[in-house]
């Protein structure tokens, strides 16, 4: 966290090496710092979240209350969802204090910038989701694996889908069909593009995107709290 | 107990010593190790794009810096050495189609710096079907047709084309001097074509007086080509010059046409040439490198 902040702040040098629009460089750097940064802290402390607990035994006393195992996942997960949120608000905040340094006024501070920090969220949000999920059935070590090889199919996916829907074989766009629903499409919430290029994002774009990722992470997190129920963990 | 402290500090002071030593050394060798020499080394752009992860710009940003750094190596060296350049910014703009920065610098590099005019027409128009609302890329690419390819017909089209994106009808000026440069009916027609059009969006008296003078500039001189290819013709039929304009009529001309300056024209029998009374002869700008 304190890595990426510097980052940002690093940025300035790094955008120095460059011919023109510095501005494009300092807003990339923010905003990927944001989503790869934020990504691995999603991963590495969700898939601990569950299955930590359970090697340590300390979900027992928590368990023995009258709380459900859903509402232990639940909780959990709202946990970390808030360090995400303290994280990504953290970086939100460096990357408009290096922007407005570098071009000395925040006329960038619109809506469309803080879509693409609220929108990253949401992706960290489906991170947590899948760790989660994974934790509740299989080790950290996997379960990180796991997570994050579906977070880059998803990016992956959301970059060959034209192309895919593009290909004259007609199986390419049943498989397209299929991996709609299984995968999480990234690049629906990743509006990044507005912040470099101060794109127009709407509000109701804004709210479909972060309603289809808050729909996929609560799916998620349906599935994590049904196999965590059933789980025997004695 | 002292002997050991003692051991550990040489230990660590010639550990210290062989790193710097061999940074030392290896350093030059690892800068031009990563030195972009041979572009069939380098990756393809779509391929990058699909391994992004979501990171494309980032990635389109390290290219660029990549490419900033070529340019800057292969003139430091003063070397004629630009093959990568175009690769590297095929790259960059496959990651981010829309960094028009890329486009505008290498266009402009490869054709003035490399000489590489069709390199710099490919990444220029791939850059204008990217960006068909910047300006700035048929104007860099009408300045490469014009100073290093004396293509005037193209550049008087792109020129027309800049303007028109830009709403900037100061463009439209330059455009018609590429047309007159042209020297071809066809050019003279699109270009008080274009002023005319321009002239009607203009709201700056200065610029409307600019205006309108360059459009009878191109209508005079439009004129004046014509007489010129008829006294040509004349020579070539007669196997002499003809004695008064007049002579040219009926075989070159139907009529003797009007100077649209407000003048008359003015011929030498002595040399075949025409002028208008008001502007002179036609001599449009020329600038060649």
């Amino acid at each position: 966290m304190v890595f990426a902040v510097l980052l940002v702040i690093g940025s300035i040098t790094i955008s120095q090496l460059t011919l023109g629009e510095q501005f494009r460089i300092i807003a990339n750097i923010g905003t990927s710092a944001t989503q790869v940064f934020g990504t691995l802290i999603a991963v590495f402390l969700g898939v601990g979240l569950v299955s930590k607990e359970i090697d340590r035994r300390t979900c027992y006393p928590a368990l023995a209350r009258p709380i459900s195992r859903a509402g232990f996942v639940t909780g959990k997960y709202l946990g970390l969802l808030a360090t995400l949120l303290l994280n990504v608000v953290l970086m939100a905040a460096a990357t408009a204090a290096v922007l407005a340094f570098y071009r000395g006024s925040a006329v960038f501070l619109d809506f469309a910038f803080a879509a693409t920090f609220a929108l990253t969220l949401v992706q960290l949000a489906v991170c947590a989701a899948l760790a989660v999920l994974f934790s509740t059935f299989t080790t950290a070590t996997l379960a990180a694996i796991c997570s994050l090889s579906i977070v880059g199919a998803g990016w992956l996916f959301g970059e060959v889908r034209f192309f895919w829907l593009n290909a004259r074989q007609a199986d390419m766009k049943q498989l397209v069909r299929v991996l709609d629903v299984l995968l999480p499409n990234m690049s629906l919430l990743d509006v990044k593009e507005a912040v470099t290029y101060g794109d127009v994002v709407t509000v109701g774009s804004a709210l479909a995107r972060g309603a289809y990722g808050a729909g996929y992470a609560a799916v998620l997190l349906l599935l994590a709290s049904v196999i965590f129920s059933r789980r025997d963990i004695r | 107990m002292r002997s050991h402290s003692v051991t550990l500090a040489a230990l660590l002071a010639a550990a210290v010593g062989v790193t710097a030593l061999t940074r030392g050394v290896l350093e030059p060798e690892a800068s031009a190790r990563g030195a972009v020499r041979d572009p069939a080394w380098l990756p393809s752009g779509q391929v990058l794009r699909i391994a992004s992860f979501g990171q494309r710009l980032l990635l389109s940003d390290f290219y660029w810096l990549r490419t900033v750094s070529y340019m800057g190596e292969t003139l430091l060296a003063r070397s004629d050495r630009w093959e990568a350049l175009l690769p590297l910014t095929e790259i960059v703009t496959d990651l981010d189609p829309r960094h028009g920065y890329a486009y505008q610098v290498t266009g402009s590099n490869l054709a003035g710096l490399a000489g590489r005019h069709a390199e710099a027409d490919r990444i220029l128009e791939k850059g204008m079907r990217a960006l068909p609302e910047r300006w700035n890329l048929p104007f860099i690419q009408a300045t490469n047709k014009f100073i290093f390819e004396q293509d005037y017909p193209a550049a008087a089209r792109l020129a027309r084309r800049a303007a028109e994106l830009s709403k900037k009808p100061h463009l439209a000026l330059l455009a018609a001097n590429l047309s007159a440069l042209a020297n071809t009916d066809d050019e003279y027609d699109a270009a008080a074509a274009f002023l005319t059009q321009m002239l009607g969006q203009a709201d700056l008296p200065e610029l409307r007086d600019d205006l309108a003078t360059r459009l009878t500039r191109i209508r005079t001189f439009q004129v004046l080509a014509r007489l010129e290819r008829a006294v040509t013709a004349h020579r070539t039929r007669t196997g002499r010059l003809p004695v008064r304009l007049g002579d040219l009529l009926p075989a070159e001309l139907t009529t003797l046409p009007a100077d649209p300056s407000g003048g008359r024209f003015e011929y030498d029998p002595a040399t075949g040439a025409v002028r208008s009374s008001v502007l002179g002869p036609r001599a449009p700008l020329r600038v060649t490198r």
